[in-house]
């Protein structure tokens, strides 16, 4: 068992590597957004500071949104997905291994170069510390909902809006949670709380997501 | 072992009409189900309904006597499957596609690796990336991680589509040569003759009747 789940991890980040396009586009796309919004805004730092991790949270999903709806097709075109579903592994497994891949791949470079777009939009190294704590946490539940989403459209063509239709509403809690983290500590309150809920949402969708994507698989399959 | 491989009265409908109806066979070891028909005649759905692929309105499909929808880990540790798409990665090579689906489950010898490839004629594309072969080529990777991985079941969807000659006849070899080891094939193809240990399912029989 953990021998495909490791296989399926290095499948999906060697793909990943011998195609740099795949994971830079995202990063230049989510920098892109924020720096828009630096430029639209112009250099008023109040307004700056208020909106800054709203910008950022907002960037992040629809980056999210744009590389989960490529996640499986390939995987589909190729044939691998069917292979999946007749070896004697369950999909549930699989479909872990490639919320991981995932992350791995797209959500934590975004997270990792996150600072240096709130240092950019004028975030105190405090700020910027906490909301890369709320990314960290609120981005396995991103993941999993996308990966549910990503499974349901599969087989359907040009998915991308639909998908979008679709994810936006689940992501409301998480951006509303992750972004009061900062929002409360500009108030100077300590943000224990939404971090724990961010969190408790992670771990939900965790344990049920893999399974929900892997009858999503079957349905689209069938 | 003995294993035998058994379907019974199997019905797919396909809006108002049936794609097939009443599709009987049982199979043994050395066996070999040819299934025939004109295009559209559902050989790709009847042969994703027996992967297990696709569900069938009626009917049962048994494996040593268990449903393998009951006792799919069972089955599917039996079956290989290879349908109009490789299922192989595009972006590495023949040769890490090959060892994904051979590590599992029955570890092959370098040695039968390296004779299968040289018969296939892979050797010198071992290492390049599989989205640079031919669309034969990778159907003989394809094929060949089927081979290593050594399952007593195959269900195999026009495998010959896309080999040249030499490659059809190397492989046809090799399905005799697993049909003789006690193996099952369950085949949709239109390049195929006769022999005497295939059953045959013709799909065409049937094909207009309504529900």
């Amino acid at each position: 068992m953990l021998t495909v789940f490791a296989q399926c991890l290095r499948n999906d980040l060697k793909t990943l590597i011998r195609q740099p396009a795949q994971w830079l586009h995202p990063i230049a796309f989510f920098g892109l957004i924020v720096c828009l919004f630096g430029i639209g805004l112009g250099s008023d730092n109040t307004q700056l500071i208020q909106l800054s991790p709203v910008i950022i949270w907002v960037a992040f999903l629809l980056t999210a949104i744009f590389t989960i709806e490529t996640l499986f097709y390939r995987d589909y075109e190729e044939g691998v997905l069917e292979q999946w579903m007749v070896s004697p592994y369950p999909l549930w497994w699989l479909m872990l291994a490639k919320s991981l891949a995932f992350w791995l791949a797209s959500c934590l470079p975004l997270i990792v170069m996150m600072p240096v777009l709130g240092f950019s939009l004028q975030l105190t190294g405090t700020q910027c510390l906490l909301l890369l704590i709320s990314l960290l946490l609120g981005s396995p539940a991103l993941t999993f909902l996308g990966v549910i989403g990503a499974t349901l459209t599969l087989t359907v063509a040009r998915s991308g809006v639909f998908l979008a239709l679709l994810l936006l509403p689940l992501f409301v809690p998480i951006l509303i949670l992750g972004v009061s983290v900062v929002i409360s500590l500009l108030a100077h309150e300590w943000p224990v709380f939404q971090m724990a809920l961010l969190g408790g949402i992670s771990v939900l969708t965790m344990t049920f997501a893999p399974f929900a994507a892997a009858a999503a698989l079957k349905v689209a399959i069938h | 072992m003995s294993m035998n491989y058994e379907a019974k009265n199997l019905s797919y409908r396909l809006g108002d009409s049936y794609l097939f109806r009443r599709i009987n066979f049982k199979l043994s070891p050395g066996e070999c189900l040819h299934i025939q028909g004109h295009n559209g005649a559902g050989k790709s759905t009847l042969l994703k309904i027996l992967a297990g692929l696709a569900i069938a309105q009626k009917g049962t499909i048994t494996w040593q006597q268990n449903n393998i929808h009951a006792k799919p880990e069972q089955y599917y540790a039996a079956m290989s499957y290879l349908g109009h798409k490789d299922g192989i990665k595009r972006a590495l090579t023949p040769y890490e596609n090959i060892m994904n689906c051979t590590t599992n489950e029955n570890r092959c010898s370098v040695a039968e690796l390296h004779a299968l490839l040289t018969t296939f004629q892979l050797v010198p594309l071992m290492h390049r990336f599989c989205y640079q072969l031919s669309a034969g080529q990778k159907r003989k990777v394809a094929l060949a991680s089927l081979i290593l991985q050594k399952k007593p079941l195959w269900i195999l969807d026009e495998p010959f589509t896309t080999l040249d000659l030499q490659s059809s006849h190397c492989f046809k070899q090799i399905m005799d040569q697993h049909l003789h080891q006690g193996g099952i094939i369950v085949l949709a193809s239109h390049r195929v003759e006769e022999e005497a240990n295939y059953q045959h399912i013709n799909l065409s029989a049937d094909v207009n009747s309504v529900c």
